[in-house]
């Protein structure tokens, strides 16, 4: 599942072309190889060694720093998952017409009873499958006919033309929001958990770094289709839209009715597939630092710890969104606050990987070191300037 | 401590318990030893809620023992059979009294229908 468009990472795409065109696709560039380089290192670590993240940033950074950090990627984690059914309730409420709190509880039931009654495999592969109607997104941002020359400088880092210092803020604002959204802490979680629920041998670690290519390369082509969508019916008329379903207008004008309903029904998916991996990641994270019997593939009475956790994580996140907090802001706060955590998470990761005693050969190469390290001094010095910004540019409002 | 005790500290200390059944049941949160200066032996692992709680910062261990539970479990040292990446045990985690809070919580979640 990891690797698809999320709430926040569309808000923040299409926002991110409605401001600023296409200047800011070498974020998404510079984000999908770095999310690329850590995800392969997680799955890998997870087949050879039978290490989640959360095993890793306990052994490696002890109690203390490691309580933090799950205490942090927990917070990030149920707000992510808040928003997502915040963000179901939405479309559903697009779709229907039905009230909006009504259907977040109909969306979280429906998200309780698929993951209670579904095996991790089938859990994979609903929304896996079903969230491929997003490509109805990249299809849409063809169609409208961008200029590919300008499209192509935009891959090229840049700081556009702008009229004042706080458009430059909200330009920083915007790199690093986009590129923690690519880079979501939770996925590498989420990932390598799931390598373990599917008992993945060393033998597996070429199908490690497929899935990774494939599924994070196809999750930053939806970002940069709606960038492009964001920049070419938005930007035009000075507009920013804060709803998730204003993307669903880029389809709508390239294909009508019937762009609509694929767009909707694609991020019904998306949506589902990320609260149903945030929910499961808090429980994942939990149960690794404390050492519980953990995993879907055992049953909720061969884990009952962990599936009490998940539970858990659904039923906070549905009363947070009911309470009518604004979904999307939800999910631009947890983004932000996300970055930070994420140099404490990858640092272990990086260590356990690049360790021979454990890793043997399938340690670290040059270029997963390389790249590691160069990743690592990149998030980090995100992470200083995420919250200045946040604070400089109120969330990206200039 | 001498240096060989301080290896063995080092080496467990943190590490997931693996039943004989290789089911997690918690992580190593201290090590007992005896002896004096010259001459010290590692005689258990202790692990359970109550030594996870006891790590938490003193203002949130009330929280942490409501939620988590409050009871310490001694491992002695002669269960343990292998230390790699993680330490595996000689017995069944429920005939080391490590399996009484996933008990409880089970017995809550065996009410609802497709638990099995």
């Amino acid at each position: 599942m990891g690797g698809f468009v999320e709430i926040g990472e569309l808000v923040f795409s299409v926002n991110a072309g409605a401001k600023f065109g296409f200047s800011l696709l070498w974020v998404v560039a510079l984000g999908t190889v770095g999310i690329i380089v850590y995800g392969e290192m997680a799955g890998r670590v997870a087949a050879v060694a039978k290490q989640p993240v959360f095993s890793l940033i306990r052994e490696r950074t002890g109690f203390t720093v490691g309580l933090g950090t799950l205490i942090a990627a927990n917070i990030v984690s149920l707000l992510t998952c808040a928003a997502e059914i915040g963000g179901l309730a939405i479309i559903l409420r697009l779709l229907s017409g039905w009230p909006y709190r009504l259907l977040i509880v109909a969306a979280f039931v429906a998200l309780l009873v698929i993951v209670w009654f579904f095996s991790f495999k089938w859990i994979e592969r609903f929304f896996g499958l079903l969230g491929l109607l997003m490509i109805v997104f990249i299809a849409a941002a063809a169609a409208l006919g961008p200029d590919w020359s300008q499209v192509a400088l935009g891959f090229i880092p840049n700081v556009p033309q702008v009229e004042s210092r706080a458009e430059y803020f909200s330009y920083a604002y915007f790199v690093v929001a986009l590129m923690s959204s690519i880079m979501l802490p939770y996925e590498t979680y989420f990932y390598a958990s799931g390598a373990i629920e599917d008992r993945w041998e060393p033998a597996d670690i070429n199908v490690n770094r497929v899935i990774v290519v494939i599924g994070f390369v196809l999750g930053s082509l939806l970002s940069v289709g709606l960038i492009l969508i964001g920049a070419q019916l938005f930007l035009p008329v000075k507009l920013e839209p804060d709803l998730p379903g204003a993307a669903a207008l880029g389809p709508v004008a390239a294909f009508g009715k019937t762009g609509l309903l694929l767009a909707l029904a694609g991020m019904l998916f998306a949506f589902g597939g990320a609260a149903v991996e945030n929910a499961l990641t808090g429980a994942y994270n939990l149960a690794q630092f404390l050492g519980w019997s953990w995993g879907k593939f055992r049953g909720a009475a061969g884990a009952p710890r962990f599936t009490l956790a998940w539970l858990v994580m659904f039923a906070l996140a549905m009363l947070i969104v009911v309470t009518g907090v604004d979904p999307v802001m939800v999910v631009e706060y947890s983004i932000i606050f996300s970055v930070i955590i994420l140099p404490l998470s990858y640092l272990p990761l990086l260590m356990v990987a690049s360790d021979e005693l454990i890793m043997g050969p399938f340690v670290n190469g040059w270029l997963a070191k390389t790249l590691g390290w160069f990743y690592l001094i990149v998030i980090c010095i995100a992470a200083l300037c995420a919250v200045p910004l946040l604070v400089i540019t109120h969330g990206g409002k200039g | 401590m001498k240096a060989p005790h301080l290896d063995i500290v080092r080496m467990v200390l943190d590490r997931q318990l693996l039943d004989s059944n290789y089911i997690e049941c918690g992580r190593v949160e201290d090590v007992e030893l005896e002896g004096g200066p010259d001459e010290l032996k590692v005689t258990a692992v202790i692990t359970g809620p109550g030594a996870v709680t006891d790590h938490f910062p003193r203002w949130l261990q009330p929280l942490a023992r409501r939620v988590f539970g409050h009871r310490t479990v001694r491992v002695p040292w002669a269960e343990v059979l292998i230390i790699t990446s993680r330490i595996k045990l000689k017995s069944r985690a429920a005939a080391l009294g490590l399996a009484d809070e996933d008990k409880r919580v089970a017995r809550w979640l065996r009410k609802l229908p497709g638990s099995e």
